[in-house]
């Protein structure tokens, strides 16, 4: 049997040290060892049992219950006050068989693969290697757990792919402690498995486009992600050009997702001049002429590429910048933007660098070095000028703040609520080291504030990222970026799906806080049909 | 009779003293320091219900800080762990100036060992 261990605590704080929360209990699930039970379903399932089993302690003690992943949110989207359960030891890899396919099913089976909750990215992007595959898209990095990563809605900088949830095809979800309690959700518009399939999980099957929609950045609050359905293709390379080109042309491409003009900056990528990925970098202290950009190139796979890992591994980026913590911390008006300045060499990427290699080996390790911060906006690429221009604006005025803009660029996402929400979403982030407010310098709190009054006040449509830090109990931001309606449908969905207790058992203070905790009762019946 | 010591005398030696103290402390610093040996391709067994920060956050990591002896004849050391098969991670090896010290008044017969290390992650 899976076995949980306990251990009683009375605070918790996340990977990025962002905050510290009162908390009363970790519990961690380990599989039973292979020697005992060989069968990788058999596990699973088994593991499904024990989850069904601290769901009922939930109930039985009235208390809340979530999963962690990896801590790496910076918001408290992971925390909860009672219940913490850790499932990173629940990391079963199981390809999909012929026989699993749904009649009309168009995917290849050798791309699909169930992975179990706590399989970080790094872990399956190393196993699907060996297999010769690969995930389409990760985040910069690869720590998180693969339900974690699909809760919050990780992105890289993937233009036409879009975000980890976007490569899932379907969702087991344990929502109560009863046999009819785990089920399997995949879309009715694309069904990928067959009903044998989701039997050999002992689970029902609800093919639904509106509840796998909401339940596929589900907040970790649709009940407990035991296991995804992802889809991967073939291993590809990433050749990375990293250059500095004039300001204006850099956010121009933004603004226009137009890269004809690449083409005599990069004159190798002729061919196929619309990047896999591309990025700006932008000290917001500093009127540079030219902006640090990042082109990244798909290529078919091949083994005789230098290992990118040691360049990668050396690109300091921001985290020299939290290594300067304490200096920062001096509240020092004049001393942010020096050092930003002088390390700003140092922080961005080497101009004129080009290296080649897998996405897991340029989307490689980070390693905590104290006290983060990271404010991250969606918004229409097309509006991408307007807002730096906004926030860096607001940045120099009311800050200084320790930190560098990055953009990036997504393609739409279908989940309800993901933040991926613009046609090409330009994912603008300004990330560095964790500060205290001061009388002389603006507070991490009130700087999330004015990041969303300057936006609203600048007629910007935008999206907050879920794991990220932000002024999250801003009156009516949830209308605000997402409209009544989708919000609403999150709502119903998880209410249908998971009864009034159940509901309660997966809330949280973060849910609370942005006004998606409530439960909708009187549902129609055949609404998960 | 001894000579009478004026702080004017004692001032005058003290650059020599500042000196010599700096010098110590420079070459206990510059014998302190560590070396990390990681697989860049593997995944390290996770520690998530702790709050460590740095390198380790996140890892489940052990320190083995022991005195080890070794004769005359014997030019290596074992030090067994238990990792699974998936192997180790990574191994950090810290050398000090009290390890040295060690080593040296007894002629190399004890030596000091402190390593972390960090195992694989189980893969399933």
């Amino acid at each position: 049997m899976a076995k949980t261990s306990t251990k009683s605590i009375t605070s918790w704080k996340n990977f990025h040290e962002t905050g510290t929360w009162p908390a009363k209990l970790l519990l961690e699930t380990q599989l039973e060892r292979r020697q005992i039970m060989p069968d990788p379903m058999e596990r699973y399932n088994d593991a499904a049992q024990e989850i069904q089993r601290l769901l009922q302690a939930s109930l039985d003690t009235g208390e809340g219950f979530r999963a962690l992943g990896s801590k790496w949110s910076l918001s408290n989207i992971a925390h909860h006050e009672e219940r913490m359960h850790i499932n990173q030891k629940m990391n079963l890899k199981i390809p999909i068989s012929a026989r699993d396919l749904h009649s009309d099913s168009g995917y290849d089976r050798k791309n699909l693969f169930l992975l179990q909750c706590g399989n970080v990215i790094k872990e399956i992007s190393e196993y699907l290697f060996d297999l010769g595959k690969s995930l389409k898209t990760t985040g910069a990095s690869n720590g998180q757990t693969i339900a974690g990563a699909i809760s919050t809605g990780v992105h890289g900088s993937a233009i036409d792919v879009g975000s980890v949830q976007d490569c899932v095809v379907g969702l087991n979800l344990i929502v109560g402690p009863n046999p009819e309690d785990i089920v399997y959700v995949e879309r009715s518009s694309k069904p990928a498995l067959n009903d044998a399939f989701a039997e050999q999980l002992n689970a029902r099957v609800i093919r639904n486009d509106d509840l796998f929609y909401s339940a596929l950045v589900g907040l970790g609050s649709f009940g407990f992600i035991h296991g995804v359905v992802i889809e991967v293709e073939d291993c590809f390379l990433l050749h990375r050009h990293v250059k500095s080109i004039d300001k204006n042309l850099a956010l121009q491409l933004a603004d226009t997702m137009d890269f004809s003009a690449l083409a005599a900056i990069i004159p190798e990528e002729i061919d196929q001049i619309r990047p896999y990925h591309y990025k700006i970098y932008v000290n917001p202290y500093r009127d540079d002429p030219n902006y640090i950009v990042e082109a990244w190139y798909k290529k078919p796979f091949h083994t005789e590429y230098p290992d990118p890992i040691p360049v990668i591994s050396e690109a300091l980026y921001l985290d020299i910048i939290k290594c300067f913590n304490k200096l920062i911390r001096s509240h020092s008006r004049e001393l942010i933007p020096r050092m930003i300045t002088i390390l700003q060499d140092t922080a961005f990427p080497d101009p004129n660098e080009s290296l080649i290699g897998p996405l897991k080996d340029l989307c490689w390790d980070a390693i905590n070095q104290g006290r983060a911060f990271a404010c991250s906006v969606g918004i229409d690429h097309a509006d991408t000028s307007r807002a730096l221009a906004a926030l860096v604006e607001l940045s120099n005025r009311e800050g200084p703040v320790p930190g560098i803009f990055g953009m990036r660029f997504v393609k739409a996402s279908a989940a309800t609520l993901a933040f991926t929400k613009f046609p090409i979403t330009c994912m603008l982030e300004i990330d560095g080291s964790g500060w205290d407010g001061s009388p002389k310098l603006i507070s991490p709190q009130k700087y999330y504030e004015r990041f969303i009054e300057t936006l609203q006040a600048n007629h910007i449509p935008f999206t907050i990222h879920w794991g990220k830090n932000a002024a999250w109990n801003f009156k009516g931001l949830l209308a605000h970026m997402y409209g009544d309606q989708a919000a609403q449908k999150w709502k119903t969905y998880r209410s249908a799906l998971l009864g009034p207790d159940m509901a309660k058992v997966f809330s949280n203070g973060f849910l609370r806080t942005i006004g998606l905790d409530d439960y909708i009762g009187g549902l129609p019946p055949d609404l998960l049909a | 009779m001894l000579p009478k010591v004026t702080p004017l005398a004692f001032g005058g030696s003290l650059p020599l003293i500042k000196l010599i103290c700096t010098a110590c402390l420079l070459s206990l610093f510059t014998s302190c320091y560590s070396v990390r040996i990681a697989s860049q391709h593997s995944v390290p067994e996770p520690d998530i219900s702790t709050s460590t920060s740095g390198y380790y956050a996140n890892k489940k990591f052990t320190v083995i800080d022991t005195v080890i002896k070794i004769q005359a004849i014997n030019k290596d050391f074992t030090y067994n762990i238990p990792c699974s098969s998936e192997g180790l991670y990574s191994v950090e090896y810290k050398v000090s100036f009290g390890g040295l010290l060690l080593s040296a008044l007894t002629f190399g017969r004890h030596r000091k060992v402190k390593v972390t290390y960090v195992c694989v992650k189980e893969q399933n």
